[in-house]
């Protein structure tokens, strides 16, 4: 929900304080981390907007670049179904809070680098005895 | 007596990295080159890893990040990226060498060939790591490290002549037979032994795993004050030991079981029998710690869950590095690659690699934004820039002194 | 604005050179200001609008990725700072042209 104690008009600086932060989903599980902002020109005219949040599934491969970066990236999407064009977005309507880290009013499963996490949970950890029990 | 048994996570830590299978070699072979003409680099390192500690684990129960999360954040993701990949490559390393010093221990408990006892370590571990507790984990191999308080008694039963010992510790000089650049490089060794980047990665992810908060800012001053020193008299202790017995009759320590030796012909075979659960008590607790930050550092770099305090199936990603990072380092220990030499690099590259891990930390600790009015005082800010500096001229130095002297033969 | 690629991103942006429209070099950007203004959008208090290029000489930094201000703290931090001479902001509405690697802008009052 929008926060109460940000003044309307509030500045951020986009590489510093939100680009590289962490993700945390409603319930305070970690989800990524902001690997790159989605700028799109409004319709209706105006300066640019950050439309989206870019996690996963090639964001930060594509950012880092270089022939390695892109092959990087290709690969990751390619591994997981789903859209194989576009890397993981977070829409700015879904944020809740930015802070020392960012807020989304999303569960993490519904996070769209959650495909990769459910792979491994059902593919290799589920099936090794005690993997529901907390270890701490 | 929660309290006192509030401080064993920074006892687990600073026996991993402080007596752990590094320190063990690199204490033992200098005591017996050097004798005591080197402890002053273990005090420096000792001094460099409390003002970094209590900073990483005042960061983390403030703000709730351990370290390395906030490299990516403070570096910038190229950067971070490097740094990733150095602190993960090292962290391996290391975990390669402590699970062989685990089962060179077992080997010297039980004259099987320790070749057969690495896979059994490897699974000891990883269970370790799957099951327990994160703080029955610290209180079990803090405190059955702390047997080797054994070899302090040795020490004094040896009788040595303690004034002798303290000149050669506070007058450092090279003695005959050894070179300035040997000197100088194995300075460097111990100050790096001392300092591993792992341990901050351990202590901070450990500080928020154990869910401390701001008001356990006092907690975090007294896991370090005295968990460290602690670990840091040990591993002078065994010096002194390898001084006494060995450099008097020009013997250099290539073994386990050379290093065990002082405390045997002192104390008899109890003496040796706890040094022996000792050893294997620190090298089975630093392949802990090296295992869960081989998890810690990728996960925390980009943004996954991770930790013992979720099920592990809700940080399935943290424990797949976990189980496949020990996988590939009991593979590595059975090509019988000398445990002692994979340790003595791991602990030089360690060296090269501590500014990069050490400036997010003195940069996060300084930032109002996370810390409010924990942030740094003036002491913490001029320790932490001066030890920063001595960083930077070790990690240039190290990479050339270890090629000039052949890693310190 | 007579170009906008269709599908921007901020790593697009950061360490983008910026040049006037005679081609003169103005410098590489470090950051990017955006305030919350405009229309409202479920959840989140307003859009986030970009405001302002933070603008810096081209430098290791920049392309390390790090910007100026990611160097607070004491003096020896503040070393990393040094090299940069900050300048100042350059509105958005001074922009006239995004390009791949490339922003020119118009007439600016400096």
């Amino acid at each position: 929900m929008s926060d109460p104690s940000a003044p309307p008009g509030r500045e951020l600086l986009l590489a510093l304080q939100l680009l590289d932060r962490q993700i945390v989903d409603r319930h305070g599980k970690l989800a990524g981390k902001v690997d790159d902002l989605e700028i799109s020109l409004p319709s209706g005219g105006g300066p640019p907007v950050v439309t989206a949040l870019l996690t996963g599934r090639g964001a930060l491969a594509d950012r880092l670049g270089g022939r390695l970066g892109r092959f990087a990236a290709a690969l990751s999407r390619r591994l997981v179904a789903g859209d194989r064009e576009r890397p993981g977005r977070v829409p700015v309507s879904r944020i809740a809070d930015i802070g020392n880290h960012v807020t989304v009013a999303l569960d993490a499963d519904e996070m769209p680098t959650y495909a990769v996490e459910a792979a491994v949970r059902h593919g290799i950890v589920e099936h090794i005895p005690g993997s529901g029990v907390k270890g701490a | 007596m929660n309290k006192v048994l509030g401080i064993t996570l920074g006892i687990l830590t600073a026996m991993g990295g402080f007596v752990d299978i590094g320190d063990i070699v690199a204490n033992s072979e200098t005591g017996a080159r050097f004798g005591l003409g080197l402890a002053w680099a273990v005090v420096v390192g000792v001094i460099g890893i409390c003002v970094f500690a209590e900073m990483a684990g005042r960061v983390a129960a403030v703000s709730g990040r351990p370290v390395f999360d906030l490299v990516r954040e403070r570096l910038g993701a190229k950067v971070g990226l490097v740094n990733l990949l150095a602190s993960f490559f090292i962290t391996f390393l290391t975990l390669t060498a402590e699970i062989g010093g685990i089962a060179l221990a077992l080997e010297l408990a039980s004259d099987v060939n320790y070749l057969l006892w690495i896979p059994v370590a490897g699974l000891a571990v990883w269970l370790v790591i799957w099951r327990v507790k994160f703080e029955s984990m610290e209180q079990i191999f803090g405190l059955m490290g702390l047997v080797l308080v054994v070899m302090a008694v040795a020490l004094w039963r040896l009788g040595p002549d303690w004034s002798d010992l303290a000149h050669q510790a506070a007058h450092p000089a090279v003695p005959h037979g050894e070179g300035h650049a040997t000197y100088a490089f194995w300075a460097i060794a111990l100050f790096g032994a001392a300092m591993t980047p792992y341990e901050v990665f351990f202590f901070s992810s450990g500080a928020v795993e154990e869910g401390w908060s701001r008001r356990d800012l006092m907690l975090n001053k007294a896991n370090v004050f005295i968990g460290f020193p602690l670990g840091g008299v040990l591993s002078l202790t065994l010096m002194g030991l390898t001084a006494v017995v060995f450099q008097p009759a020009a013997v250099s320590v290539g073994s386990l079981s050379q290093s065990a030796l002082p405390v045997s012909l002192a104390v008899g075979k109890l003496g040796l029998a706890l040094v022996i659960i000792g050893f294997f008590a620190a090298t089975f607790g630093a392949a802990l710690e090296t295992g869960l930050s081989c998890g810690y550092t990728i996960s925390q770099y980009f943004g996954w869950p991770w930790g013992k305090r979720v099920r592990p199936r809700e940080a399935a990603r943290f424990h797949l590095l976990v189980l496949v990072a020990l996988g590939v380092a009991v593979g590595v220990g059975l090509t019988a690659v000398d445990p002692i030499k994979v340790t003595e690099y791991s602990i030089v590259l360690s060296a090269a690699a501590l500014p990069l891990t050490y400036l997010p930390i003195l940069l996060v600790a300084n930032d109002r934004d996370y810390m409010g009015e924990s942030a740094n005082r003036w002491l913490s800010n001029l320790l932490g820039s001066v030890f920063l500096v001595v960083l930077v001229v070790v990690a240039a130095v190290t990479i050339p002194l270890m090629i000039v002297t052949k890693a310190g033969s | 604005m007579s170009a906008f690629p269709d599908r921007l991103r901020l790593s697009d942006l950061l360490g983008a050179e910026i040049c006037g429209e005679d081609g003169r070099h103005v410098g590489v950007v470090h950051d990017v200001v955006a305030v919350q203004a405009g229309p409202l959008t479920t959840g989140f208090d307003a859009a986030l609008e970009l405001r302002a290029l933070m603008v810096g000489p081209r430098g290791i930094r920049a392309r390390l990725g790090m910007s100026p201000a990611h160097a607070r703290g004491p003096w020896l931090a503040r070393l990393l700072a040094l090299p940069g001479r900050q300048t100042d902001p350059i509105p958005w509405s001074a922009v006239t042209a995004v390009e791949p690697g490339r922003i020119v802008v118009g007439a600016i009052s400096r």
